[in-house]
């Protein structure tokens, strides 16, 4: 009996050892098969490259991140290659940092970097988790020392610069990752607005306020705006300031009771209405070169030049106007004419003023700047 | 009458007579003299004493000249270091051609010698071959030459030339019979040309280099002194600290148009065991070479013995120093841990299987390098990787199969890597194979299987041409040797910060090779610059211009003087700076002008160009004439009182200042400031001019938008019959004047002007339009048009760049990523086009419309586009937005 039991406990022993062996057999022969990187694979990179680029204009959330990170899970799962690995590892991390996540980045950036150290995706992640902005300079300099052909490190290097209101050096750091990632257009795609805001500043002193790099950067402003600018960037208003802080407002109806503000924006109209504009009017490009004129004027001592234009065609025979939309019976003709011919503002077309378009803040910062 | 007829044939014979022997004489002159020369001849290396610190030998000095201008990475040598200024001397050289005519060749073309001796002597003595029969008259010579500090001196039946230096010190120069001798010592100097004082001896040796261009022989002090001085390596020092130079070390160099060849002869002794095992072996061919890839960017290579024996020696150099104490506890604890985890020593982990060739490389664009390990038993090897792997703390993982080929790979188990990854450590997990009686390894099996396929294949590297190039195909034995390519790798010898280390980054790629016979270590570096052409940037560039608190630099760069004592201007808030190219070193003036004023710079032209001379003008007519170092002219600076409404031109010796009265006023350089003409409306751009014929043309729009007129003026400023004309419209900038073959006739003048809408018209000096003109352009336009030789080309607003023939047809092209404000720039060079516009780019195109190879480049504004070294290279220089000054330079193509 003990020795059919000791049989017994025997053969359930090997058959348990040979069930673990075969299982170990079976373990050994789940084989990993993958394959080389190959230009299916690099065309699958670039897709998700593209789609998490432009996800940095759109607004953070996990719904708009869950198809790149559905897209990164699949491309792990088919390719045995740590460089690339470590890319898809960065760009999670890249979208838990959009997600608000920013442990989790963290630690995909140090798994990132230890698969495949100093790739660009985990260094570009490394930027954007300081939030130091020379610190993160410092580090984005540090690697285009090395990587200078990297276009991505030099878009990061015009956003840490636009941060830090260097915006020409930032205008500079785009147009070459521009040119660096031809073969990438969508990084042109998303960034370019930001580039041409840069430009737009460029021309700004680094200490500039908060309020009127917004007015700069407005597709249209307001005399208000215009008053706030012209104020804190040149000194054509000391005639009436004698250097003291007045404010947009005040200083709004004193230009206007002058008459450097007109009644009307209407280049067409040859009398003035009888109602007042507001300081929160839109400024129109008629509007903007009475203004510059009126300044010019004054700055230059010269009243003369306000009827420069005027004086001239009343001595004429058939006076022709050389612009084709202005009249030259319009109040405005010596103000736009005077603005074109001294340069202070161009014909959009060669050939037509425009008065009645809206002026952007960048535009009239630009015309104050020639003046 | 015989006699009368007997005399004139007297007469007839004696002529041809008298041009025979003067024939003779000159014929027999020139072979007597050289036949001299060969009389009494001494060896040039038979003059020096057998002790000195330093012995130099040329073989040929013209060749070696001819090698050195040659030399294709000679400018950017010189840019970098103190010879900057010698750029121009080289230049000169090399267009002279003198180094290509053979006479001057086999004339001067002998040995020179020279060492350095003990006491801060020096001796240099020139073989003068077939002229030293000349030398005889030096004397008479050097005494009509006046040059100061040089004197005759004739003492005790001997003469010679004494040359006194500014610091009190003194040359000796002399002859003796075929050698010119230089020495900073009389003693010496006597000694080599008085036959009866000269110890005589052996002389310094002979050297077992060949076709070299220069040589030296360092004695062992002085190389130790050399080593031992600036930044050595500590372990270096600790090596040197135990080898014994049993003889004098020779190196020589030889000079190719892309390639430098350096090689380094040094008998070695040792009184460590260690280190006396590795150097009494002679290295052998190392077959691992012949297994590493041919695409291979970096590799290095040890065949100089077994792994113990490699770490007895490191660890022989590195006693006593920080990271020898470091090494032996690394090994200690190496050894214990292999011995608690795999249960075997280090001596029969690594050292029982391991053969003597070792190699790590990295391929292209592959960021995990291969390392490969020869195998001198495989049984053993096997048999230890069994061992390991049955420990608790490594296993293979054979799972991975990749394109067919399963790859093995060593790692830590799971449940260990995690504890690990818990403290912070990283355990690497390479992937190896074994090949042939290789073991590979690398973290990337990717890597790895790529180097495989490449054996597999023979793509090796001694086939590459990279390679051939450098070993120029003798890949003998070796104990050591670095392939190196900067874009890759950076050898440890390259890591300084010294001008020799700057020098050799310079050469891109690069192959050291170190052998070991008969205990002589034999090292050659094998560099190139590396190949391929284009543009490439200007070593030491880019330059940051900025200064705190002095404003940024504009995008109008100019230059002066370029090829001869260059200089680069560009204005800073109220600066001006002035650039030296060549040692990039910058002079200011500093806060001239008005505040708020706009500062310009114009070179004066050009009737002495040495000169250098800058206008610095700003907006309220305050007008400085300095020279390139920035030192105001006499006279000067003034104040015009003028208040410009254009910037200011420059031409003849005048410059040109427009008012906002519509008055052109004239500076010229004894500071008078005269009225030159008046309009009734003030000119926005300054006046163009053309010299064409002998005569001068002036071409101004004064901008007025309701009465418009383009006036084309004499050089008094009187217009031309039929002009001023109406200008079709308002425009920016003043008529382009170009001369020009127009179809069918001789070269004529002529004017070119667009208005803003597009509206372009030629005219010829008669005021007439040219056939086919004028022409509406679609698109606005902020820059007039240029002209390439042939046709006009112009920038419209939105980036379309037009090319107009005279006969008025148009060809365009959109130029992506350009818009082009007031603020652009369009200029014509060398048959190719550039341009800048609302961005950092200057773009450059081919007149077919072609964008250039390495454009655009992150400038912006007005560049300068030229010969600026005078190197017969062209370079490119502008400002970036950056605030940088950058340089690039075309380079013809490079083959290997």
């Amino acid at each position: 009996m003990k020795n059919q039991n000791a049989k017994t406990f025997f053969l359930i022993v090997v058959f348990c050892g040979a069930i673990l062996g075969f299982s170990g057999c079976q373990t050994l022969q789940r084989d990993i098969i993958a394959s080389v990187a190959d230009e299916e694979t690099h065309a699958k990179l670039l897709e998700l490259e593209e789609l998490i680029v432009r996800l940095d204009n759109a607004p953070a959330s996990r719904q708009n991140t869950a198809q790149a990170r559905q897209q990164v899970t699949a491309l792990r799962g088919s390719v045995v290659n740590s460089a690339i690995d470590g890319i898809l590892t960065a760009w999670s991390g890249q979208l838990s940092l959009m997600e608000g996540r920013a442990s989790d980045a963290r630690r995909d950036l140090q798994r990132s970097q230890s698969v495949s150290p100093h790739n660009v995706p985990a260094q570009v992640l490394s930027f954007r988790l300081e939030r130091d902005l020379p610190e993160r300079l410092a580090m984005i300099d540090r690697s285009i020392a090395i990587e200078r052909s990297s276009g991505e490190l030099f878009v990061e290097r015009g956003r840490a610069l636009f941060e830090m209101n260097r915006f020409s050096e930032s205008v500079a750091a785009f147009d070459t990752a521009f040119v660096l990632l031809v073969a990438k257009p969508f990084y042109e795609d998303v960034y370019r607005a930001q580039r041409d805001n840069a430009w737009e500043l460029r021309s700004l002193e680094q200490t500039v306020a908060r309020r009127t790099m917004d007015i700069v950067l407005q597709p249209e402003i307001t005399w208000r705006d215009l008053i706030e600018i012209t104020q804190s960037e040149t000194d054509l208003l000391r005639f009436m300031t004698a250097g003291r802080n007045f404010s947009s407002d005040t200083l709004f109806a004193q230009l206007l009771d002058r008459g450097f503000i007109p009644r009307t924006q209407d280049a067409t109209l040859t009398e003035w209405p009888g109602t007042r504009p507001a300081p929160t009017d839109v400024v129109l490009r008629a509007g903007a070169a009475w203004l510059l004129w009126h300044l010019n004027a004054e700055n230059r001592a010269n009243r003369d030049l306000l009827t420069r234009y005027s004086t001239r065609f009343a001595t004429m025979t058939n006076p022709r106007s050389p612009i084709l939309d202005l009249d030259i019976h319009s109040p405005f003709v010596d103000s736009i004419l005077g603005c074109v011919e001294f340069g202070f503002m161009f014909l959009p077309d060669g050939r037509n003023f425009m008065p009645h378009e809206r002026v952007a803040g960048a535009d009239f910062l630009a015309m104050l700047r020639r003046l | 009458m015989d006699n009368n007829q007997a005399l004139p044939k007297k007469k007839k014979s004696l002529v041809p007579k008298i041009i025979i022997i003067i024939l003779c004489v000159i014929i027999a002159l020139p072979i007597l003299m050289v036949g001299l020369s060969f009389i009494g001849r001494v060896a040039p290396d038979s003059v020096f004493p057998e002790e000195f610190y330093l012995y130099v030998s040329v073989p040929d000095t013209m060749r070696l000249v001819k090698n050195v201008v040659r030399h294709e990475a000679l400018p950017d040598i010189m840019a970098l270091s103190e010879l900057a200024p010698l750029i121009s001397v080289f230049n000169q050289i090399r267009n002279s051609g003198v180094t290509e005519n053979r006479l001057v060749r086999m004339l001067a073309g002998q040995r020179l010698k020279a060492a350095i001796l003990p006491e801060e002597r020096m001796l240099a003595v020139w073989d003068t071959g077939i002229l030293s029969p000349l030398l005889r008259v030096l004397p008479t010579v050097a005494k009509r030459l006046n040059v100061p500090g040089l004197s005759y001196v004739q003492e005790r039946g001997r003469s010679r030339f004494e040359f006194r230096l500014d610091d009190g010190g003194v040359f000796f120069i002399g002859n003796h019979r075929n050698l010119l001798v230089f020495s900073n010592s009389l003693a010496v100097f006597e000694s080599v040309v008085n036959d009866a004082t000269r110890s005589g001896g052996a002389g310094p040796g002979t050297f077992h280099s060949r076709n070299y261009d220069i040589a030296l022989l360092l004695s062992p002090h002085a190389l130790l002194n050399i080593l031992e001085s600036g930044e050595t390596d500590p372990q270096m020092l600790s090596a040197l600290s135990l080898l014994e130079f049993s003889g004098k070390v020779e190196v020589s160099l030889s000079v190719m148009p892309n390639q430098l060849n350096l090689n380094l002869l040094a008998p070695l002794g040792t009184g460590n065991d260690d280190l006396r095992r590795i150097i009494e072996r002679n290295s052998r061919v190392a077959p691992l070479l012949s297994i590493v890839p041919w695409d291979a960017q970096y590799m290095t290579l040890l065949a100089a013995g077994n792994l113990q024996e490699l770490l007895d020696g490191v660890s022989a150099i590195s006693h006593g120093t920080p990271a020898g104490v470091e090494l032996e506890t690394t090994m200690r604890r190496a050894n214990s841990a292999a011995r608690m985890t795999l249960r075997m020593s280090l001596d029969e982990l690594l050292f029982s299987w391991t053969g003597s060739q070792f190699a790590v490389y990295g391929l292209e664009g592959r960021p995990h390098p291969v390392f490969a390990v020869e195998i001198a038993d495989e049984a053993k090897r096997r048999e230890v990787f069994d061992r390991a792997f049955r420990t608790v703390f490594l296993s293979e993982n054979i799972r991975l199969n990749l394109d067919g080929n399963r790859i093995p790979r060593i790692q830590v188990p799971g449940f260990l890597n995690a504890l690990l990854s818990l403290l912070g450590a990283d355990i690497p997990s390479p992937f190896y194979a074994v090949h042939n009686n290789y073991l590979l390894i690398s973290e990337s099996a990717e890597s790895l299987l790529a180097a495989i396929n490449a054996i597999r294949r023979n793509e090796v590297l001694p086939r590459q041409e990279l390679w051939r190039t450098l070993s120029q195909d003798r890949t003998g034995p070796s104990s050591i040797i670095l392939f190196y390519s900067l874009d890759r790798s950076l050898p440890f010898f390259l890591r300084g910060n010294n001008e020799m280390t700057a020098i050799l980054r310079l050469y891109r790629q690069g192959l050291v090779r170190v052998s070991l016979e008969n205990s002589v270590l034999n090292l050659t570096l094998s560099i190139i610059p590396g190949v391929g052409g284009g543009i490439v940037p200007v070593p030491g560039y880019p330059i940051d211009l900025t200064s705190p608190g002095r404003g940024t630099p504009g995008n109008r760069l100019l230059a002066v003087s370029p090829g001869r004592n260059p200089r680069l201007l560009v204005t800073r808030g109220r600066d001006v700076l002035s650039i030296n190219p060549l040692d990039r070193s910058i002079r200011e003036l500093r806060d001239f002008g008005s505040p708020h004023a706009t500062l310009y710079t114009i070179p004066k032209t050009l009737r002495h160009p040495a000169a250098g001379e800058v206008w610095v003008v700003d907006s309220f007519g305050h007008v400085n004439l300095v020279n390139r170092d920035m030192e105001s002219a006499h006279g000067f600076p003034i104040s015009t009182g003028i208040r410009l409404s254009a910037a200011p031109e420059a031409w003849g010796e005048k410059l040109f200042l427009s008012s906002e009265d519509g008055s052109v006023y004239t500076v010229d350089n004894r500071a008078t400031v005269s009225l030159w003409k008046s309009f009734s409306s003030a000119l926005r751009s300054p006046p163009s001019f053309l010299n064409f014929n002998n005569r001068t043309f002036v071409g101004i729009y004064p901008k007025d938008i309701i009465f418009g007129e383009i006036f084309i003026l004499d050089g008094t400023g009187n217009p031309l019959p039929n002009w001023p004309i109406h200008a079709p419209g308002i425009a920016f900038g003043s008529p382009l004047l170009f001369s020009a073959r127009y179809p069918g006739t001789q070269a004529r003048f002529f004017a070119a002007f667009i208005t803003q809408a597009g509206v372009l018209t030629v005219y010829t000096e008669a005021a007439e339009k040219l056939p086919g003109f004028p022409l509406e352009l679609d698109g606005v336009f902020f820059l007039q048009p240029v002209f390439d030789g042939e046709n006009l080309w112009i920038i419209e607003s939105e980036g379309t760049l037009y090319h107009i023939t005279l006969n008025g047809e148009v060809f365009s092209q959109k130029v992506p990523r350009l818009s082009v404000r007031e603020e652009g720039y369009i200029m014509v060079s060398d048959n190719e086009l550039f341009f800048t516009g609302a961005g950092n780019a200057l773009h450059g195109y081919s007149l077919h419309f072609n964008s250039l190879y390495g454009f655009p480049l992150p400038v912006w504004g007005r560049p300068v586009i030229g010969d600026i070294f005078g190197s017969r290279e062209r370079e490119v220089a502008g400002v970036g937005m950056d605030n940088r000054l950058y340089m690039w330079q075309f380079r013809q193509e490079r083959r290997r």
